[in-house]
Formats: structure tokens, sequence, C-alpha cells
């Protein structure tokens, strides 16, 4: 494949890209295409629902005795009440904004023209939103990632002191569980952050996922309507 | 997660609810749903992580982790991208396939998967949610195909197997294997359009 697929080479590829069998590169390229593609994006989603399918062909067996417990004491405890932790950074600009709409605009001048710059750079880009997420290890927050929706979409993390790693492999978790691999970086005393463009869109993407070589992964859900 | 709380709700109505109430109830923290969620969805979960890991305590792991997500990631789930049963065993594909390829496991012959017991052609009542007629019709699509062709794609489709991969495997050029599963997937979009009765 050249550096820029063209349809012809992006149809020839559709099954296995909705196989989720091309690798590296080449799926990266092919991302690239299809976020400028509506057609070739057609074509591979078709294939892509006639793999979703095929998965039925599989048989259906119970699983081992106590599952079903084993499940129901993690789905409790995994719903016990905890912060929220994305945040979008427009929503405090849509509220005031409203406010501003019922008679005190003067209070809320400044704020309005705060998310009118924030249309301003939307329009110079073709973005949508921002998103941030803490980089959870465990419970303990230890950086945060932003995110933002456009074109290009990326990711950008900033890690704090307590991380002592020095090379990070950085993936990203599509909703459908396929991880994608955006890169490696290393941590050096002068730099604790990096960023990517995204070869998926932002809204696919529930997790960031910064897997060090020494110590636990770090992880930032991103979940959006 | 954006959604009320909703009441909880006999266990016995719950079977009528269709797939994406249930998990939008369970998505919401709903204790109920979650339980009749996993009790439609957990045969299917199960089954085709076992058939791609070959090991029950790995095939447990991942329709936890299937479960897990699902719950977690359940307000995100879109409709208009496919229906909850194919989104799900998605999940459990490509869980179980990262599995295998950390393990270096050898995949299983694909006939054997083809020679499997089909599912009933009655409706389980308690599995409302993954019809077995589909699984019926899916097989009966999959059984059209030249073996080469049904080979490589379920190679692919089950055990994430690249292009070349199956060309090493196979001892075939890797062109001839990307032309086979290029011709199975059309040929199955076809045959699976013309019986489509949704």
């Amino acid at each position: 494949m050249t550096d820029r697929p063209d349809c012809e080479e992006i149809r020839e590829l559709a099954p296995e890209l909705a196989l989720g069998t091309v690798s590296g590169d080449e799926r990266a390229q092919a991302m690239e295409h299809l976020a400028g593609c509506p057609q070739c994006r057609a074509v591979v989603q078709e294939m892509s629902d006639v793999s979703d399918e095929l998965l039925l062909a599989a048989p259906a067996l119970e699983p081992p005795v106590g599952f079903e417990s084993r499940m129901m004491e993690r789905y409790r405890f995994g719903h016990r009440k905890k912060p929220r932790r994305v945040a979008m950074i427009l929503a405090a600009a849509a509220v005031l904004l409203a406010a501003g709409a019922g008679g005190t605009y003067l209070a809320v001048r400044s704020d309005i023209h705060f998310a009118d710059h924030y249309r301003h750079v939307f329009a110079a880009a073709q973005g949508e939103y921002f998103a941030s997420s803490p980089l959870y290890s465990g419970d303990r927050p230890l950086g945060q990632a932003f995110a933002y929706q456009g074109s290009p979409s990326w990711v950008f993390v900033v890690l704090d002191g307590a991380n002592t790693a020095h090379r990070y492999n950085v993936k990203l978790v599509t909703r459908n569980g396929r991880e994608i691999p955006l890169g490696t970086f290393s941590r050096t005393p002068g730099t604790t952050s990096w960023g990517r463009a995204l070869p998926v869109d932002l809204r696919s993407v529930w997790t960031v996922r910064l897997t060090p070589d020494t110590g636990p992964t770090l992880e930032a859900e991103f979940r959006h309507q | 997660m954006g959604q009320s709380r909703r009441k909880a709700q006999p266990y016995h109505l719950l079977w009528s609810v269709s797939d994406e109430s249930l998990l939008a109830a369970m998505g919401s923290g709903d204790s109920e749903a979650a339980a009749a969620f996993l009790r439609r969805f957990q045969a299917r979960v199960f089954g085709l992580a076992l058939t791609v890991v070959r090991d029950r305590g790995t095939a447990e792991e991942v329709a936890q982790e299937t479960f897990v997500r699902a719950w977690r990631h359940a307000a995100a789930y879109d409709s208009r991208r496919g229906r909850v049963s194919t989104w799900l065993l998605s999940i459990t594909r490509n869980l179980a396939v990262d599995r295998i390829r950390t393990k270096r496991a050898q995949p299983i012959d694909p006939e054997v998967l083809m020679s499997m017991e089909l599912p009933s052609t009655e409706p389980d009542p308690e599995r409302a949610g993954m019809d077995a007629h589909e699984s019926v019709r899916v097989h009966r699509a999959l059984r059209t195909l030249p073996a080469e062709q049904r080979q490589a794609l379920l190679l692919a489709a089950f055990y994430g197997r690249t292009a070349r991969e199956i060309a090493e495997l196979e001892d075939v050029p890797i062109g001839t294997v990307k032309t086979r599963i290029r011709t199975a997937m059309i040929k199955l979009r076809s045959q699976l359009e013309v019986t489509d009765d949704r």
C-alpha cells in the first residue's frame, strides 16, 4: 500500500479491516482515509456487519457453576457511588451562557466571550468538543488526559511527579474492546507530557491506557453522548 | 451515566424487556436488570470465549471481562451501529483474541467449529436476546462456502489470524488468502441479506 491509499485499495482491504486483522501502520492509514471518505466507510461498515453476524455461529455453552453470582458480586461492587470522572470543559461555559439568557448578561459577559473564543477554536479544525479525564492507577489519580474531537482528533496526556517509570506504551481501547497502539514515549526530567493525533473518532474511544516499563497501568476513561 | 435510576422490576417481567432497555437499565445501576442481562447472554458469551481460547478458566475470565465492559460502557452503546448481541460478542471476540495472542495458543481447526452441534431451531425464551434462529441462519450461510474460503474466514473472524499468518499455516500465497476472505465475506453478505427477515 502507498502512503496514501486510494478508494480501490481501501475497498480491497475492507473485509480484513472489518475483521480487525489489519495491523499497525496499514490500519492507521486506512483509518485516515476512512475519516474523509463516507463511501468507503459505508463499504467497511457493510463488511463489519457481516463480521459481527459471523460470531453468532459460535455455540451457546453454559458457564461454570457460580459464574452468575461472581458476576453479580462484581456488578454490585462496581456500582457503588463514585465521583464522575469525565469533565466536559465546555459544560461550565454552556451553563453560564444559559444564565446570560436569563437577564444577567453583565455578570456573565466575560464567560460569553470565553465561549465565543472557543467557537472560533472549534471552527478552525472542525472541532466538536474537548474532554478531559484523570489518569487513574487503580483508584489513585496520577495525571490527566485531554482529548479533542475534530479533524484531526487528538489526545494529550500529562503525568504528575508521582510517576517514576521512564517509558510508556500508549493504547486506545475502543467501544468494541479493540486495542489500538498509539505510540510510546520516554519520560525525562523535563518531560511530563505527550500527545498524538487519533487514528479513530474520539467518540469511539473509551479508554486511554498507558502501560509503563515498570509499575501499574494508568487509565483514563472517556464516555461520550 | 446520565440515566435516572430505574425502579427494580419483578424478575420474571424482565425477560420481555428488549436487549437495549435491559442494557440501559443495567448501566444505570439496576441490579435486577443486570441479572436478567447476564442470564440472557452468558451462554453465548461463554460459548464464544471457550471456542476461541479453549480453556474453561480463561474463557470465564474473558466472559467476566466482557460483562464488566458492557455495564461500564452501556451508556455509550449506539443501536444504530448494531444489535446488543453482536456488540457484546464482538467485545468477547476481541478480548479472547487478545488472550490467545498473549499465550501464543494455536487455534483449533475451524472445521471443528462447523461440526459443533447447531443450536436448536426453537428459540429458548430465556435467551430471547440471542435468537437461536440467527445462529442457524449464519451456520447455514457458512456451509454454502467452499471449505478453503470458510477455513480462511473463520481463522480470521474467530482467532484474529492475519492473512499472512493464514498463508503460512495453509502454505498458500498471501494473495490467495486475501481473495478467499474477500470472496467469502461478499458471498456471506449476500446470503445473510437475502435471508434477513429483521
